[in-house]
């Protein structure tokens, strides 16, 4: 039965839109993988009776002879930030639950009074939501070690990290437990667990995708994307999801691209630049050997590759950190022990002692540690020189990326400088941490599109087994056609027919 | 950049954190190393540079002004942690300013 979960999501849709295959057999062979890949701790929550009952729905449908969705009968996870009226929502936060020391089964999780209206359209579309994918707290981290419950685990190594902060729904996608996925991607947060665990993770455009019923963390950054094992499924579900929300209004009112149509574009005659900025001091001279071969590769299928220059590259860390916490402090206000989750009386009687006891025991250290530098980049005295500077700043880079776009159609990059590393190896410095995301962060300060795809592995070594990498390819806003005829061109030629974690190893 | 014990209590309390006194000692560190590398922006000579506070075109649309459905009463309160009677239930305030 399994095997039905190494399909392509569009090869698995045509067998249920035809009957071939039922929508409850791939939801119960998804619920068993889930349930067998458990260690992995991708999933905070398995919604296995709502699924079951959608799945069963979807059968009795067909079988009237009504019509069905683009999604139909396909199991998808769904990053825990994202609200379901059906399924508890704690973004891997203490702070959405009742109980800071009870197991988060018993931990009472909240409950959300509706759909994020990405789940809306994913329903409509005939997609089963198998479950909540584990998240760095509040989407707040580079490993997912920052779940306030467990942390996810790489498929191709389990004792290394999945990436972050969507790391649960790279593992859901990397194991085969699901053929898709939902993350969120403030900083990279969709394209670096992709690219560590071997998927295809899409950020969209800022604007492209609704942010209705997504647990805030940067406002000026947050976007909804998809990740799949294969490019096309991507496009897909990036269909399914895009588009105007009037529950939005950050969210374009543009017609959405046909990206899967654009994913039989092929690339001749496409400009792609290669910023040399990306490939500095820091690169694991293994990742950018790759990195190059598949930028040759992609030369050889007709692109035209040249070098272009991004001289803010360096500044992107800095001002994300600024930016984003100065927002996050403010959009985390909302949890104060008030609306819903925690409680926790304070030393007095009175609501600011428990504001300050309820914050100060749901919030785990990152996100203490990010509300704490946003607040002082906004405070009295220093609101120019970090929040303001770093809006200047943000503006520098956004013009390295429209200047970058007047010459190429496409960018192609590393997306972390290492392979996936040891959990807890970074824990103790945070800096050392946040350099995981130097090569997402300034196209998300951009609001540019951004693409992961599997390059192929790292050589195995007696201390390292075979580590997926991944491209990260780039273009200018609202081009999401661009990266998905780049993308798919790329997977079509790639030397490496299939990627799967070795222990899983169906072919 | 020197960042003091008490300037970590004075945004503790602007962020209304209670924090540990280890968490305070970690907190000190962590948050002067961070500010040390963010102070790398200074060297940018950004006089005359806008300020990016939103990507992509901010067209405030408008939509009719009509009722519509939204949650109910019940459904609003359903996830807090204490509620009197058709309402969200806090510890008394007093007005300290």
């Amino acid at each position: 039965m399994s095997e039905l979960l190494d399909l392509p999501i569009a090869d698995l849709v045509k067998r249920v839109h035809t009957g071939q295959v039922a929508a409850e057999d791939v939801t119960r062979a998804s619920l068993a993988r889930i349930e067998a890949t458990r260690s992995l701790g991708a999933f905070l929550h398995v919604a296995r009776e709502a699924a079951l009952a959608t799945a069963r729905q979807i059968d009795q449908r067909r079988a009237r002879g009504e019509s069905l969705g683009p999604l139909a009968g396909v199991p998808i996870a769904i990053k825990d930030a994202l609200c379901t009226k059906d399924a508890p929502t704690t973004a891997g936060s203490r702070i959405l639950t009742r109980n800071p020391d009870a197991p988060l089964e018993s931990a009472g999780p909240w409950q959300p009074p509706y759909d994020a209206t990405v789940i809306e359209r994913l329903r409509q579309a005939d997609a089963v939501l198998v479950g909540k994918a584990n998240m760095d707290e509040f989407a707040m981290g580079s490993s997912n070690e920052n779940s306030a419950f467990f942390p996810a685990r790489n498929p191709w190594d389990p004792t290394r990290i999945p990436g972050g902060s969507s790391g649960g729904s790279a593992v859901a996608v990397a194991s085969g437990a699901t053929l898709g996925a939902l993350g969120s991607d403030t900083g990279g947060s969709i394209r670096q667990p992709a690219g560590l665990c071997g998927v295809v993770g899409v950020k969209p455009s800022y604007g492209r995708v609704s942010r209705y019923g997504l647990l805030a963390f940067a406002s000026s950054l947050d976007q909804v994307g998809p990740m799949a094992r294969d490019v096309r499924g991507a496009a897909r579900l990036l269909e399914v999801i895009a588009g105007a929300d009037e529950l939005d209004s950050t969210c374009a009112r543009l017609p959405v691209g046909g990206y899967e149509r654009a994913c039989e574009r092929g690339v001749r005659g496409l400009r792609l630049g290669v910023p040399r900025q990306y490939f500095e001091a820091g690169l694991d001279a293994e990742l950018a050997r790759a990195t190059r071969a598949a930028i040759q590769r992609l030369a050889e299928l007709g692109c035209e590759v040249s070098d272009i220059d991004m001289p803010h590259t360096k500044y992107g860390l800095s001002t994300y950190y600024l930016l984003a916490n100065a927002e996050a402090s403010s959009n985390l206000s909302r949890y104060d022990g008030v609306r819903f989750g925690l409680r926790c009386d304070g030393e007095r009687a009175d609501i600011h002692a428990m504001y300050r006891a309820t914050r100060g025991r749901g919030f785990g250290t990152e996100v203490k540690r990010r509300i704490m530098l946003g607040t002082y980049a906004l405070s009295a005295g220093y609101y120019d020189a970090y929040y303001a500077k770093a809006q200047r700043v943000r503006t520098l880079i956004a013009r390295d990326f429209a200047r970058a776009f007047q010459e190429v159609d496409v960018l192609a990059t590393p997306i972390m400088p290492t392979p996936a590393f040891r959990l807890g190896e970074r824990l103790a410095d945070p800096l050392s941490m946040y350099l995981a995301d130097v090569y997402t962060l300034p196209a998300s300060l951009a609001g540019v599109p951004g693409l992961t795809v599997p390059l192929g592995t790292t050589e195995p070594t007696p201390e390292r087994p075979a580590l997926p990498i991944g491209l990260q390819l780039l273009a200018a806003h609202h081009a999401e056609e661009t990266l998905f005829a780049a993308a798919a061109a790329w997977e079509a030629a790639r030397p490496l027919r299939v990627l799967r974690p070795p222990e899983l190893g169906s072919s | 950049m020197a960042l003091s014990r008490e300037d970590v209590l004075h945004i503790a309390e602007l962020a209304d954190l209670a924090l540990t006194p280890e968490e305070i000692e970690r907190l000190t560190r962590d948050l002067a190393a961070v500010l040390e590398h963010v102070t790398q922006l200074a060297e940018l000579d950004t006089s005359g540079v806008e300020l990016t506070t939103h990507i992509g075109s901010l067209q405030m649309p408008l939509r009719p002004d009509q009722l519509r459905p939204s949650l109910s009463q019940e459904q609003a309160l359903a996830g807090a942690p204490s509620v009197g009677p058709g309402a969200f239930a806090v510890p008394k305030f007093v007005d300290e300013g």
